[in-house]
């Protein structure tokens, strides 16, 4: 029987969340899902350093709280970038959509047009 | 045709899961089988806690053990600000008018004074508890968002003085490195004596910088891809 310790828990739910935001990250092709999981990963490792930090309740380890600290806003920062990049990413596909359905409309209005002249 | 790349697909993400869970369960084991972490770093840092200037010892590995990461890190916020930056810019600014009645407004009404007060306290008992840079900069960015959504602009990010805003922590850690080099005490060295209001000093503008980041972050979201 493994002593379950409160730090054991942070790990075993660490563990969990990793495997959820890898299967997130892996299966999915869209780019906000893709980040959000690499999100839960990134607080999948901060657990894991908190929990690394808890192993002896009375007195805690600063350093990994320290670094988890700083991590925490780089991640905000970086995700924020990140959506900024898919969302430019997915204006230019938008653009070059609507460049190729503009040419589809002119040749299908053509048709639309002569066909609508026989209906009149 | 279709339904053969989408047995293959299937295939490919059952492959995934079951390493995925492979992955997992090693971790598991590594979690389990690993001796109690004690790296003996915690007793160092408690021994000297008292040269440091600050009695929180987050705060002491931050800004006095630690500083050159912090330092770097700061560099870091700029260049996510430099790379963030075009995408606020290229926005045509709307003049939007204010309603009395906005729900939002009313609560950044009472919020926004609220939370600047407790993002000072923050600040400034961040050398002896919990708190310090990191959080008062959150508290203010949630501040400036408040602001953002209740349509109230109060930092123009086209304005040479807000991109002067956002690398202001990195120039006060510069300054604070410079003086202390001149003086011969080594590089990013805190002497003893000041080492605390050095700290306050560089937290306080750290503070607004990191904030206008994260509220800059926020607005090209918002904004930049309307």
């Amino acid at each position: 029987m493994i002593l379950m310790t409160q730090s054991m828990l942070f790990s075993l739910c660490a563990v969990l969340l990793l495997a959820i935001g890898l299967i997130g990250f892996l299966l999915t092709s869209d780019f906000l899902r893709k980040l959000l999981a690499l999100n839960v990963i990134g607080m999948a490792i901060f657990m894991v350093l908190i929990a690394a930090a808890n192993n002896d309740p009375n007195a805690v380890d600063p350093l990994p709280h320290a670094m988890v600290l700083t991590g925490i806003v780089v991640a905000a920062a970086g995700t924020a970038l990140g959506l900024n990049l898919a969302s430019k990413i997915v204006k230019f596909a938008r653009s070059i959509q609507g460049e190729n359905t503009a040419i589809e409309n002119k040749k299908s209005n053509a048709t639309q047009d002569s066909s609508n002249g026989q209906t009149d | 045709m279709k339904t053969s790349s989408l047995i293959s697909q299937r295939t490919m993400a059952a492959v995934i899961i079951s390493l995925v869970c492979v992955i997992a369960a090693l971790l598991l084991i590594a979690f389990i089988q690993q001796p109690v972490h004690d790296n003996g770093l915690r007793e160092v840092v408690f021994a000297n806690l008292d040269k440091t200037g600050v009695s929180n010892p987050v705060t002491a590995v931050l800004l006095n053990y630690r500083a050159f990461d912090t330092y770097l890190e700061f560099a870091v916020f700029l260049c996510v600000a430099v790379a963030v930056l075009p995408y606020v810019l290229d926005v045509p600014i709307q003049k939007q008018q204010l309603s009395a009645e906005s729900q939002v407004l009313a609560i950044a009404k009472i919020f926004v004074p609220l939370s600047i007060l407790m993002a000072g306290y923050l600040l400034w008992i961040g050398s002896t508890q919990p708190g310090g840079a990191f959080q008062a900069a959150s508290l203010l960015a949630g501040c400036l968002v408040l602001l953002s959504l209740a349509n109230v602009r109060i930092i123009d990010f086209s304005t040479a003085r807000s991109r002067f805003l956002l690398s202001v922590g990195l120039l006060a850690f510069m300054v604070v490195n410079i003086v202390v080099f001149s003086q011969n005490f080594g590089f990013i060295a805190l002497p003893q004596n000041i080492a605390g209001s050095l700290i306050l000093f560089i937290e306080f503008f750290a503070t607004f910088a990191v904030s206008a980041t994260l509220f800059l972050c926020f607005e090209s979201i918002h904004k930049g891809h309307l």
